[in-house]
């Protein structure tokens, strides 16, 4: 995390500085003790020269009328000037141009006012190269606590400030990067509840550029039917301080929506407890259009091909019966026409009722034929988990899911025995059965849209799977009827979705019904045995 | 009107029960009937002389019934046909009764409905076969005319008076006079009215008015 490592790289800066103004008030006041020892004046400056000299940093010092009166010899060795050449204003030289004039200006401003300072210039080392160096300054007082001027410490901070150019530089780059393609950064403090963001996330979120915000300030842009499970997600993921991935819209300010994917990581602090969020969100509007868009067209195809699929079907059903049906009304409006007429030949008349009969049988083996052939389809049979396919029609049925706004739950009991069965097949069921909870659900609010795929295991070692939805239920009267074949209460359905539903569960020796779920909504239920199908 | 006893109903349909069924509804209707199994059958037999309607199903193998409407209609020939049909054929239907047929019924088809149609068809066909003897008796009577009578009547049933027509002709009004008294004579009519009748009848238009 650069932003982090950026601001750890300051305080190390910030601390070691500490470090030394500590080093410093150490030496004054060392000096100070020199000065009143009873071993006299020069021995005193002798003995500080010679802790001056030893302190691993540069150390200047200046009476009051500012000027430098002192540098020890690690400041010399490092210009490579002597002290001759250092005191008074001659140390100046060796500042670099265009950070001199900031130094008088910090030195003189804090000397006037007694104030200790901190300062940062490049200087010119003996090999001729700037260096930058954190200087420190703080007043010195003599024994009597009258003040003598300053005293400072300086230390050399390139690398560090390399390090920090270098990260600046890296945070510069990745800012411009982020803006070009669009992506906002932010950073959430869960304690605080303040969000930092980036302009360019502050922009997407539709936030003004400053001022405070929290997390309610990001989910009320969120568009309603998506608040519940984003809040879902992140308080899970906060929960188990997980990694996140989401996608979800925003309402902008102007009505506008917008879809954005969100990467989300939480940090935990010390103790494991979850302090801080970090992620980064970029606007998938356009992508996300022409995936709805080609979802559209996919099912519109798909249901398109059904149609077509079924209305060939249907001629050539309607073609089947049509023939015998013709005969039937024939011979039974000339049966009534003899009657009418008065000559009733008995004999023919017979006749005439045998090949209505005859026709009504064949009408007969014409469905018959039909139902056949739906159960001719050739089974193939293999080990299959329950709960692998619940996972791979939940992920099949995701952009369903998330056109219709609506929240897939899975409730599977872990370790299902496998079961013998045709896995596209089952598939077909499966998917069958939530498409149809999607749709059951036009009616209810986003918010409470929900469907329920759960696998259980019975006593008897068979296995249930339900698919429940938060629709309208079942009508009573129509719960019978919901397998029966061409009954629907879709206005696009044609009514042969569950019938074959019932026909591939019972050809795989199972059973399903339906029911209304308590709470409302319907419930779906079909169960199959684990030790194998019937046939 | 009634329907003439020489008239006959066909019935062609691949189903032996549609076409047993279909020929028995016939029978307890009073209708004299033959049916086939294919619509090339059907025309293998000789022209019906007297009114008659056929009753065919639009998908047939080989020739289906499309293709018989249009072969009648090449051959000139007069029967009036009623189509029953299957699933969902209604650009068929639309096509067919454009060419003419009498009418469409989808099937299952209902007895009564069936037979108004045969009903219906007969009484055109009859109709249309009266239309057609009178053409050709107008016809025939207008070959009798010379050529200068038949230049005079079709002058005369545009409206013209003697005088006017011996000016387009540029002859005596005298000589028309003749010629008209000729050709009404021959044509059996004793007024403008009844010539422009029997003129009409024969399908001939008036002569442009120059």
């Amino acid at each position: 995390m650069p932003l982090t490592a950026s601001l750890f790289y300051q305080g190390l800066v910030v601390a070691m500085a500490c470090e030394l103004s500590y080093n410093v008030l150490h030496a004054a006041a060392l000096a100070r003790q020199l000065q009143v020892s009873d071993a006299g004046l020069r021995e005193s400056e002798e003995r500080f020269q010679i802790v001056a000299d030893a302190a691993p940093v540069l150390i200047w010092m200046s009476g009051l009328d500012k000027l430098c009166t002192f540098f020890n010899k690690p400041w010399l060795k490092f210009t490579g000037r002597s002290l001759d050449q250092e005191l008074g204003n001659g140390w100046a030289e060796g500042v670099h141009p265009d950070d001199l004039q900031k130094c008088f200006e910090i030195y003189t401003e804090a000397f006037d006012a007694r104030q200790p300072f901190v300062m940062q210039y490049r200087l010119r080392r003996y090999d001729g190269e700037y260096r930058w160096l954190s200087d420190q300054g703080v007043a010195r007082y003599d024994s009597q606590e009258n003040f003598a001027g300053y005293i400072g410490s300086c230390v050399d901070v390139t690398e560090l400030i390399n390090k920090d150019e270098a990260l600046r530089e890296s945070e510069e780059r990745m800012r411009l990067v982020a803006n070009a393609v669009n992506l906002g950064i932010w950073e959430w403090d869960l304690d605080k509840d303040e969000i930092w963001a980036t302009n360019t996330r502050r922009s997407l979120v539709g936030w003004p550029a400053s001022g405070k915000t929290g997390f309610e300030d990001f989910i009320s842009r969120v568009h309603p039917d998506d608040q519940n499970r984003i809040r879902q997600i992140i308080d899970d993921a906060i929960q188990n301080g997980a990694d996140y991935d989401c996608e979800y819209r925003l309402v902008l300010p102007d009505g506008i929506v917008r879809w954005m994917a969100t990467r989300g990581s939480v940090h935990l602090d010390a103790n494991q407890k979850a302090n801080r969020v970090f992620g980064v969100s970029i606007d998938i509007t356009a992508r996300k259009q022409a995936e709805l868009e080609a979802l559209h067209h996919r099912e519109e195809l798909s249901h398109l091909s059904r149609v077509a699929a079924m209305g060939e079907l249907a001629a050539s059903i309607a073609h089947e019966l049509n023939q015998p049906l013709s005969g039937i009304s024939s011979n039974a409006g000339a049966g009534q026409r003899f009657i009418d007429r008065g000559d009733v030949d008995l004999r023919e008349l017979h006749e005439l009722l045998g090949d209505i009969m005859a026709d009504a049988h064949r009408a007969g083996a014409v469905i018959r034929g039909i139902q056949g052939m739906v159960k001719k389809s050739v089974p193939n049979r293999q080990q299959v988990n329950l709960n692998d396919l619940v996972s791979k029609v939940v992920r099949m049925i995701k952009p369903n899911a998330m056109l219709q706004s609506c929240e897939v739950e899975t409730l599977v009991e872990p370790n299902l025995p496998p079961i013998e069965a045709d896995p596209i097949q089952l598939q077909q069921v499966l998917l069958n059965l939530t498409i149809n909870a999607f749709d059951a659900m036009d009616d209810t609010p986003a918010r409470h849209r929900k469907v329920v795929i759960a696998t259980e295991k019975n006593s008897d070692s068979s296995i249930r799977v339900s698919v429940r939805d938060y629709g309208v239920g079942i009508p009573e009267e129509a719960r019978e009827r919901v397998f029966e074949q061409f009954f629907t209460t879709k206005t696009k359905g044609l009514g042969m979705g569950l019938a074959i539903v019932r026909s591939i569960v019972e050809s795989h020796g199972g059973t399903i019904v339906a029911e209304n779920a308590d709470g409302g909504g319907a419930r779906f239920c079909f169960t199959l045995s684990a030790s194998g199908a019937a046939l | 009107m009634r329907i003439p006893t020489n008239s006959l109903v066909f019935a062609i349909d691949d189903d032996a029960s549609v076409r047993k069924g279909l020929k028995r509804l016939l029978r307890s209707a009073g209708y004299k009937s033959e049916i086939f199994e294919s619509a090339s059958d059907f025309l293998e037999r000789d022209q019906h002389a007297g009114p008659a309607c056929v009753i065919l199903d639009v998908r047939m193998p080989v020739l289906n019934g499309m293709d018989l409407q249009e072969t009648l209609i090449q051959r000139r020939r007069d029967e009036q046909l009623v189509f029953i049909t299957g699933h969902g054929d209604i650009s068929m239907c639309a096509q067919a009764m454009k060419a003419g047929a009498v009418d469409f019924l989808p099937k299952p088809f209902r007895a009564d409905e069936l037979l108004q149609c045969v009903e219906r068809a007969l009484i055109r066909s009859t109709e249309q076969r009266r239309r057609s003897a009178e053409k050709n008796e107008a016809r025939h009577l207008l070959a009798l005319l010379t050529p200068r009578e038949f230049e005079v009547m079709q002058l005369v049933i545009t409206g013209m008076l003697n005088k006017q027509i011996a000016g387009e002709l540029g002859t005596a009004e005298k000589t028309v006079k003749v010629h008209r008294g000729r050709a009404m004579r021959k044509l059996n009519v004793t007024s403008v009215a009844e010539l422009v009748r029997l003129t009409e009848k024969a399908c001939l238009a008036p002569a442009a008015n120059v």
